[in-house]
């Protein structure tokens, strides 16, 4: 047959074929023009479907609004470090969206519902060890302060909240908060980037835990100054918000890990600011 | 001399992370209005090289690519995949996966809109492409309520739609019964005669890549090792075996009579040749056929008595149905998509309830066992493993029903170990189960199962998507586990492959058993097996042709007839 290349001659019996490439080395370059912030849309729209589901899930009998929450919380920051905080951004903005609207049952004060959920993938998106995206961090930096600022100003100072209980009450993400403004930052996003699916875990965890603190202080300062609840109140969360905030985090690492595992073994192209 | 549609000019790819190169040094030219076949062993490239066709690779997976492809003189590294998918249409293996409209019609019209067609010509391009494919009267249905082969052919109908000059099918009837995998090929030619397509196929189907494709191109490793007309290909035995590939029964059954010395002439690969050729050998010897094992008495393993089964939408899939099966039975379930097979495994698995009828395992009913002693009993290996796998290693997904019977460590250990290394799946223990081929998750799928140790093992399919050799490697673990004293039922539309492992077949037409007989005596049931749209096998098929009284039903033991020196007679009854 004169098409087959597999019948070797005398000499070639017994030579392996060699296994370099003999062609030129092309660079690779993703053509695509649908993406945002360097993620392909298809990705966000993937991600957006994960958090509408999640959202029917409630995960709680008591939160800040007196709703239950739903699952979707938990991965709100996974799809910061999946797509890159922009990306990450809309994909659990437009998805906490549509769960709204599927699941009512879990969504809150919807437009601090939404803003909430993509405020939690911007936060985990710059909970990285690169140093890239200076300018959002700096602005999520000062965000954060003016809204420690105004809780503070409001709770204690206006309406008189002992300052011990609103420390003790939000304890959990004022932890967070300076963790976010140090570099502990850049170590959880190095535990996210690890090879060790381990560390990758941990690493889920914590980030988890103070990207969603970071959302849930400003979703509690807005819901503050709608619903201005009482100090008993206060008291009250002291005890609820860590437990809430261990859900949370146990939510994303373990989901983030078993997805963050797959992706890295089925070779699909990162998106240009992924941080697994 | 005409460019090429298609050019491969020393072109690899590496997946990222990966150890060895997907495609080595891939020469290959496709020209237009050509039909190409693809075929290799499982995990030889034949994806890789679909999805560079229209820049998926490397753009979307990264990796290292060296050497250029040209599509219509277009280099597919400098244009975005989705301009490239203007000229060059991918069906996927597995249709279901690309259908995302809520109607027929719109399923079509998606890619359309997608690439800016004029509303008006999108209409035209609808009636067009329904009627090529013959889904007109469906038009309003949901894609995910129509048939295997029914997807099949509306994936095909929206890629057509597009109007591409070359429409890339990865394995197209790999999930079809016989009678769906001919109207696939046939659309093919049609679709190729009418509007000069060029198609590039992929896939293990000899007999009908035999019947279609002007040239067959050869993977192993990612390297190109033959590319020539498939009567080259196809009698190059040497070569087939050496790359896991099956050739037609026909092929096999004449390459072993010219052994024998009853005929000169080439192997035919198709079988309306071999049905003439045979004619004019001298006449074979007689045929006694060995004796069936007479069936066993006692309380049947599982037993179905007047199970019938009607759907909340009214659809009656089971009717009447009553069937014994006894410990150490091979049964091969056969029949057409639709004819209620999926429905009888489930009644296996009390998924479903019979709505009339009972059924029962060692005489107690389906009902009388929870979840856990059920799945001891019967263990199911589904058609598609993907929906089966979830865990991030290999070992992982093998153990975890074993970790939820809190069997001990040291015994886990030990079930997992051996049935990954009966499946030859220990090298790959830690790797994740999505990074593997299509038949490899298979098989880590049966292992899952195995590792249970169920005394009945319920196959759906298990040989889809494998290679001659993944295929073989199946079917003799299931044999092994029969011999070793499970009983196997196995669901199959690949007849040829069933000689040597099942011992008896039912056939089903419309929810009704039309045949419970033993193997042999089901294969040469041309009546039954014409009702139900089942094509003889070649072997059968020749055998009835050389000598109406033959009941021979493989290769060896017709061509085995023929010649100066009689073989042993198969020993399958």
């Amino acid at each position: 047959m004169s098409g087959d290349r597999s019948t070797p001659g005398p000499a070639a019996s017994i030579a392996e074929p060699s296994s370099v490439p003999s062609g030129e080395l092309r660079t690779v370059v993703f053509h695509g023009t649908a993406q945002i912030g360097g993620a392909p849309v298809a990705s966000v729209i993937v991600l957006a479907s994960v958090v509408a589901v999640l959202s029917f899930i409630p995960f709680s009998v008591a939160l800040s609004a007196g709703n239950g929450f739903p699952m979707a919380q938990g991965v709100y920051s996974l799809t910061g470090w999946l797509l890159g905080p922009w990306a990450g951004a809309t994909a659990s903005g437009v998805g906490s969206l549509i769960g709204i609207f599927l699941a009512p049952h879990t969504a809150g004060i919807p437009w601090i519902t939404v803003g909430g959920a993509a405020s939690g993938a911007l936060f985990a998106g710059v909970i990285t060890r690169q140093r890239t995206h200076r300018r959002l961090t700096g602005l999520l930096a000062v965000v954060i302060v003016l809204e420690v600022v105004i809780f503070v100003r409001h709770a204690v100072f206006t309406n008189g909240v002992r300052p011990g209980v609103f420390v003790a009450a939000y304890l959990t993400h004022l932890i967070a908060i300076v963790g976010f403004l140090l570099p502990t930052r850049r170590w959880i996003g190095g535990l996210i980037a690890s090879p060790d699916l381990r560390r990758v875990a941990l690493g889920l965890f914590l980030g988890t835990w103070m990207a969603a603190s970071l959302m849930m202080f400003g979703e509690s300062m807005m819901g503050y100054l709608i619903l201005n609840w009482p100090d008993e109140l206060f008291v009250f969360f002291a005890g609820i918000i860590p437990l809430e905030q261990a859900a949370r985090s146990g939510i994303g690492a373990v989901i983030g890990t078993g997805v963050i595992a797959g992706l890295r073994s089925m070779s699909l192209v990162k998106p240009r600011d992924a941080r697994y | 001399m005409p460019v090429p549609l298609v050019s491969f000019r020393q072109v690899s790819y590496e997946y990222p992370r990966s150890e060895r190169p997907a495609l080595l040094d891939v020469d290959l030219d496709i020209r237009a209005g050509e039909i190409v076949g693809l075929t290799g062993a499982t995990g030889s490239g034949k994806t890789t090289l679909c999805l560079a066709l229209n820049g998926t690779v490397p753009q979307f997976f990264g990796g290292r690519f060296y050497g250029r492809l040209l599509v219509e003189g277009r280099d597919t590294l400098d244009h975005p995949i989705h301009e490239q998918a203007a000229g060059v249409a991918l069906v996927l293996q597995d249709p279901s996966a690309q259908l995302i409209a809520a109607t027929v019609e719109q399923e079509i019209a998606f890619a359309l809109e997608n690439l800016r067609v004029p509303r008006a010509e999108i209409v035209l391009r609808i009636e067009t492409a329904l009627a090529a494919v013959g889904l007109s009267a469906l038009r309003a249905r949901h894609p995910h309520t129509l048939s295997g082969g029914q997807q099949q052919r509306l994936a095909l109908a929206a890629a057509f739609a597009t109007r591409p000059r070359l429409m890339v099918l990865d394995e197209p009837t790999s999930q079809l019964d016989p009678r769906s995998a001919l109207g696939v090929f046939a659309l093919i030619r049609e679709l190729n005669a009418q509007y000069g397509i060029a198609f590039l196929i992929t896939g293990h189907a000899p007999e009908e890549m035999a019947a279609t494709v002007q040239r067959l191109v050869v993977l192993a490793g990612g390297r190109v090792v033959a590319d020539a007309p498939p009567e080259d290909v196809y009698r190059d035995l040497p070569l087939l075996s050496r790359n896991s590939i099956r050739p037609p029964g026909v092929t096999v059954t004449f390459a072993q009579l010219a052994e024998r010395g009853a005929t000169r002439l080439a192997p035919p690969i198709r079988l309306e040749v071999g049905l003439e050729q045979i004619k004019h050998l001298p006449a074979p010897r007689p045929f006694d056929p060995p004796v069936a094992t007479p069936a066993q008495s006692g309380v049947p393993i599982l037993s179905l008595d007047r199970v019938s089964h009607v759907y909340a939408d009214g659809t009656r899939a089971l009717t009447d149905l009553t069937l014994e099966v006894h410990r150490r039975d091979y049964l091969a379930v056969l029949g057409q998509n639709g004819a209620g097979k999926s429905t009888l495994l489930r009644h296996f698995l009390h998924l479903l309830q019979p709505t009339e009828g009972s059924v029962r395992i060692d005489g107690a009913l389906l009902a009388t066992y929870s979840a856990p002693e059920l799945a001891q009993r019967v263990g199911y290996v589904p058609q598609n493993p993907d929906r089966q796998l979830f865990n991030a290693t290999v070992e992982a997904e093998v153990g975890f029903s074993l970790r939820v019977l809190s069997l001990p460590p040291g015994e886990r250990e030990r079930r997992i170990h051996t049935v990954l290394d009966s499946l030859g799946l220990l090298p790959l223990r830690h790797r994740h189960p999505f990074s593997l081929s299509r038949g490899d998750r298979a098989r880590v799928v049966i292992a899952a199962v195995l590792a249970l140790e169920p005394e009945i093992l319920v196959f759906d399919e298990p040989t889809t998507g494998q290679d001659d050799e993944g295929a073989r490697a199946i079917l003799d673990l299931t044999r092994r586990l029969n011999q070793e004293g499970r009983t196997v039922i196995l669901v199959t539309h690949h007849l040829s492959l069933l000689p040597g492992y099942a011992n008896r077949a039912i056939l089903l037409r419309g929810g009704r058993l039309v045949l419970d007989a033993s193997l042999r005596t089901a294969f040469h049931d041309l009546e039954a097996l014409a009702s139900t749209d089942l094509q003889p096998t070649h072997a059968v098929a020749l055998a009835r042709a050389a000598d109406d009284r033959l009941r021979t039903f493989t290769p060896e033991e017709l061509a085995g007839l023929y010649g100066a020196h009689p073989t042993s007679q198969g020993s399958t009854p």
